[in-house]
């Protein structure tokens, strides 16, 4: 599959770091940059895309700048997961932030609870962990979970059906 | 009592007015004559399919597939509701009825229903269309025999038959001349010059009532007649009368007449292709931008889909592109038929994988949208070139993802047909046919590829479909076909089978 990752961040402090992985696969660690391209083999079945950002110190925000990574754009096989704007893929997306202790205290402190995960989520603020599940073939994913082609021809004049496939196998006897 | 009642029958796809009742309409209106039209079309799809389902499925294909009886259940449903269309003519009083026939689909029904009418009409009946020929891939404006009509006229079903391009007959029947051609006999009728066709008339219709997903509707629309290219395999090549279309100009400013005129801003044009002509097709593509730009509405106002040749990225590059999607260019429709060069070049497309590849490049890139077509087993298909359609339909497949292709019709594998060059010239394409009988229909065989026989061509058929069907295309009347396919089979089992 190929895999192109876009992000936009902040660098007042330095340059964010980031882990880009695929299951167990670290695919990338360090500086983030605008764009990453990786050609990878994966098996058919499910398998998770995630991106950490680590490393961003405490004193790391101030008034008007914040350490951060966003992204951007995700594409798989060439496809953003986000072309149709009625089923944006990358919104299934979850960050997982790593609170520092000194930021959940004070939300503890404020009453407010904290979430395990924020989705969706392109901005990655906190350290944490964005993840996205999907199954490869990714191209084959894309079409199920989106219908880019907003066909729905069952029950249509123009239906396709497996039992009268069924049918001509059967009496051809192509099995 | 009106002068002139026209229906249009199943089965076509509930989607549109059907066009020739627009240009007949003008044609009527042209000589002063009043007329009305009954869609028993769309109230067999819109309509029967919801207060009986299946029945109506049954009788949908019953419609499509010879070999299928009706269930006694399904057999009363139709029974009533051919009745029920009687009366609706029979409640709308004409001197001439004219029922259009627009494919063999439509014959079943059309049998069925005059054999109830013909007792209790007084007026003329008069049938024309695509559909008066028996053959089921076949135009009735071209072959030498319009044998289903010749069979309602023998069996005093109808008065009168109207065989190939009618604007010029048409309006002379009206008149009363009984001596046309193509009037009750066979031979060909060309209308000369394009621009001759009347802007259609679609008063009669309640054109939001169909079933298309484009608020508004959508109309019919023709830019031309016949094809510019001589694919082996079609008989548009062979049997169509030469190319000819409308001026561009002409044909943008009709469209913004249907605009003006209904509120349409969707258009489907039902011609062989939209892209025949460049010149012209620019010049058309200019009247509307114009148009948009003089009225102050932004691109796409209209939107347009239509037959469409692949061209080169020389003939029509990335510019046209951007300029036929700032018209309004929608869903192109596409005769690929494989995906092997070679083969491609033997049945004379005219296109490569390279250029078609552009061409969905581009369709992506603009979010327009792409139909096409296969045929399986095409004459002299060997596994390779079948192993190249499998292998470029899996790298088509990111056009699927991006919602570029909207749609595949893999047909019913190849057939020889009348007109063809490959009929023509079958010896020069090494076809053989069965019982000293030449090549026809499916009854063919290549010594070029001599283990494609039948068995062979559905099982690659099948192949396809399931392949496909895997990779996430939207697969179109994919049971449609295979019915077919298996009646074709029925049909011609004594040829198979000895």
């Amino acid at each position: 599959m190929d895999l192109s990752l876009q992000f936009t961040f902040n660098n007042h402090f330095r340059t964010p770091t980031v882990t880009i992985g695929l299951d167990n696969m670290v695919l990338y660690q360090g500086d983030v940059t605008d764009e990453f391209n990786f050609t990878v083999d994966l098996s058919a079945g499910q398998h998770r895309l995630w991106i950490e950002h680590y490393g961003k110190q405490l004193q790391e925000t101030d008034q008007h700048n914040d350490c951060h990574v966003q992204i951007d754009q995700i594409r798989f096989d060439g496809v953003n997961l986000d072309q149709l704007d009625y089923c944006k893929l990358t919104h299934r997306g979850q960050f997982c932030p790593k609170y520092t202790e000194s930021y959940v205290s004070s939300c503890r402190d404020s009453n407010i609870d904290l979430p395990k995960y924020i989705s969706p989520n392109h901005y990655l603020g906190h350290n944490g962990v964005w993840h996205l599940d999907f199954s490869s073939p990714a191209l084959l994913w894309i079409i199920t979970e989106q219908n880019p082609s907003g066909m729905h021809l069952e029950d249509t004049i123009f239906s396709t059906s497996s039992n009268v496939l069924s049918e001509i196998k059967d009496f051809f006897k192509l099995q | 009592m009106l002068d002139v009642l026209m229906l249009s029958i199943p089965r076509i796809a509930p989607v549109r007015p059907q066009a020739a009742m627009g240009i007949l309409k003008a044609l009527c209106m042209q000589e002063n004559k009043t007329s009305a039209t009954i869609d028993f079309n769309k109230e067999f799809f819109l309509e029967l399919t919801k207060t009986h389902t299946a029945d109506a499925k049954e009788i949908d294909e019953y419609f499509i597939t010879n070999h299928v009886t009706l269930s006694e259940q399904a057999k009363e449903t139709y029974k009533i509701w051919l009745e029920s269309c009687v009366n609706k003519v029979l409640d709308c009083p004409a001197k001439i009825l004219v029922v259009s026939i627009f494919s063999w689909q439509s014959q079943r029904f059309a049998y069925d229903f005059l054999s109830i009418l013909r007792e209790l009409f007084t007026g003329e009946i008069i049938v024309g269309g695509q559909g008066l020929e028996n053959r089921q891939n076949m135009s009735s404006h071209w072959t030498p025999t319009a044998e289903f009509a010749e069979l309602l006229l023998k069996e005093k079903l109808i008065d009168w038959y109207l065989k190939g391009e009618s604007e010029e007959t048409f309006p002379k029947f009206l008149r009363g001349e009984r001596d046309l051609p193509g009037l009750n006999c066979n031979g060909v009728v060309i209308l000369e010059d394009c621009n001759k066709i009347p802007i259609s008339n679609f008063s009669d219709f309640d054109l939001t009532s169909y079933q298309n997903g484009f608020v508004g509707g959508v109309l019919p629309i023709e830019s031309c007649r016949g094809c510019v290219r001589a694919c082996v395999f079609c008989e548009m090549s062979g049997e169509h009368g030469a190319y000819r279309h409308k001026d561009g100009a002409r044909l943008g400013q009709e469209l913004i007449h249907y605009y003006e005129t209904y509120g349409v801003k969707h258009y489907y044009f039902h011609d062989d292709l939209i892209n025949g002509d460049l010149i012209d097709f620019d010049k058309f593509l200019d009247e509307i931008l114009n148009y948009y730009k003089e009225h102050d509405l932004p691109n796409r106002t209209f939107s347009f889909s239509g037959y469409w040749i692949v061209r080169s990225k020389k003939q029509f590059n990335e510019h046209s592109f951007e300029k036929l999607y700032r018209a309004g260019g929608n869903t192109l429709v596409t005769g690929v038929e494989t995906g092997s060069d070679r083969l491609r070049k033997v049945m004379k497309k005219g296109f490569i994988n390279t250029d078609l590849e552009f061409t969905l490049e581009q369709i992506s890139k603009f979010g327009m949208k792409f139909y096409f077509m296969l045929i399986s087993g095409l004459p002299g298909e060997t596994l390779t070139d079948f192993e190249e359609t499998l292998e470029s339909l899996t790298r088509w497949q990111k056009y699927v993802a991006t919602g570029a292709i909207i749609g595949i019709n893999l047909g019913t594998t190849a057939t020889i047909e009348q007109g063809t060059a490959i009929y023509n010239n079958y010896k020069k394409f090494n076809l053989v046919g069965f019982n000293n009988a030449r090549p026809t229909g499916i009854n063919w065989m290549s010594t070029e590829t001599p283990e494609l026989d039948y068995r062979e061509r559905v099982r690659r058929r099948v192949l396809v479909q399931e392949h496909v069907v895997k990779l996430g295309y939207p697969l179109w009347k994919g049971d449609d076909h295979l019915k077919i396919i298996l009646d074709q089979y029925k049909q011609n089992i004594e040829v198979w089978e000895a």
